[in-house]
């Protein structure tokens, strides 16, 4: 009887089973870089949720602001032809962005018109390629717009900063993959809620693989 | 509070873990193109008798050819060819589809294209908007969904980590360097030449 008092209160008080050094290190490493790489990808999940909701819904402002016009010089180089003319330009200008051929324009044998585009602005670029004179009608986009087109951007050309954006973005998009992934284990290593997680992500799981079938 | 902000979390992730590595997947296919090139499209053609008889509504032509050949995907505006003949096209992931019915309405020509596994996952990214049926709308709740839970992981992210670490010297470095970058980005998008 004694025995049998003792063995239910063992019962009743089950004894946590010790974790392996492994596993326990596994999921430390796990933790740490869900976190601080979560921490890291901040800005640009909430630029990636905003934009992506502005696909279905459009409620980013995207009005362009007032143009804005100046005039600055550059060193000519005459023995260039449009193409390369048109990228001397903007580097020797300071500008950064793509030159779209379609947009590209010769006036004349001594004048050129081209823009250069980037996420924040638009230039129209009109050059003497003689004297080495631009004019150039500035006109920047809002936010809105900026934000949509921060989304996969794959980098500008002529500028570092934003071939760095884009690397960071690539680094986002792994990050979160895994967070996705180290996010399940950590919440099953935790132990809370798991009957009632299990059944959800089990739910989730096999509706939304279903749904991709059916949609693919 | 912090039982509440950890179990959004952590809920919003079990729930959306899939459409979250749909996305994160196929956005990191798309952008690195140069390691996962796109394969032509094999494209099939064949032209068939039309027998319509009904309502030259090009909505209603649209539906019968759906109905009749089907087609399946998001259907696209039908358009009037400048000879007379009128297209009609349904977008899906798997290929886009095309009829392309005759002037006199007699004879139709289908194409049926198949894409390749990374076009697929191009097309399953680029999927959005209410329109299309019901199939569509609720992919389009789905993209609405995990789109929100991007901002919601974050926001709960930060909280969490707040609340529960205590040493959080190498969490501010992460944060604030990560935020201080993309005001950079801005800066230089927006308020320089």
């Amino acid at each position: 009887m004694r025995d049998k008092q003792i063995l239910n209160i063992i019962m009743a008080y089950p004894t946590k089973p010790v974790q392996p050094a492994v596993k326990k290190r596994v999921r430390t490493i796990a933790y740490t870089i869900h976190l601080y790489g979560g921490l890291l990808c901040v800005p640009y999940l909430i630029i990636f949720g905003l934009s992506s909701l502005d696909f279905n819904h459009h409620f980013l402002p995207k009005a362009k602001q007032p143009a804005t016009n100046w005039v600055a010089s550059f060193t000519p180089k005459p023995e260039l032809d449009d193409t390369a003319a048109t990228a001397w330009i903007r580097d020797n200008l300071d500008l950064i962005g793509w030159i779209p051929r379609a947009q590209l324009r010769r006036i004349d044998a001594a004048n050129v018109q081209f823009k250069v585009l980037h996420p924040g602005k638009t230039y129209l670029v009109r050059a003497q390629l003689t004297d080495g004179r631009a004019e150039v009608e500035e006109v920047g986009n809002s936010w809105g717009y900026l934000v949509v087109a921060l989304h996969g951007n794959r980098g500008v050309p002529a500028s570092k900063l934003m071939n760095f954006w884009a690397y960071y973005g690539q680094f986002c998009a792994l990050l979160v993959t895994f967070s996705a992934v180290s996010g399940v284990y950590l919440w099953l290593e935790a132990g809370r809620d798991r009957f009632s997680g299990t059944v959800i992500m089990a739910v989730a799981l096999a509706l939304s693989l279903a749904f991709l079938w059916w949609i693919i | 509070m912090i039982k509440l902000t950890r179990r959004i979390h952590s809920i919003a992730g079990l729930v959306l873990m899939v459409w979250v590595l749909i996305y994160f997947v196929t956005g990191y296919v798309m952008v690195r193109e140069q390691w996962f090139p796109r394969s032509t499209p094999v494209a099939e053609t064949k032209t068939e008798t039309l027998t319509w008889a009904g309502d030259p509504n090009p909505q209603a032509l649209m539906a019968y050819l759906e109905m009749t050949y089907g087609f399946h995907g998001k259907g696209q505006a039908p358009v009037k060819m400048e000879d007379g003949t009128r297209r009609f096209v349904w977008s899906a992931p798997a290929g886009d589809q095309e009829a392309k019915v005759s002037s006199d309405g007699r004879q139709v020509q289908i194409t049926r294209k198949n894409n390749g596994l990374v076009s697929r996952m191009h097309a399953v990214h680029r999927l959005h908007g209410y329109d299309g049926g019901i199939k569509y709308d609720l992919w389009a709740f789905f993209f609405d969904l995990t789109s929100a839970a991007m901002i919601l992981f974050a926001i709960t992210g930060v909280y969490l980590w707040w609340k529960t670490t205590r040493a959080r010297l190498a969490g501010w470095i992460c944060l604030v360097g990560s935020c201080a970058f993309t005001a950079l980005v801005f800066y230089r998008l927006t308020m320089m030449r």
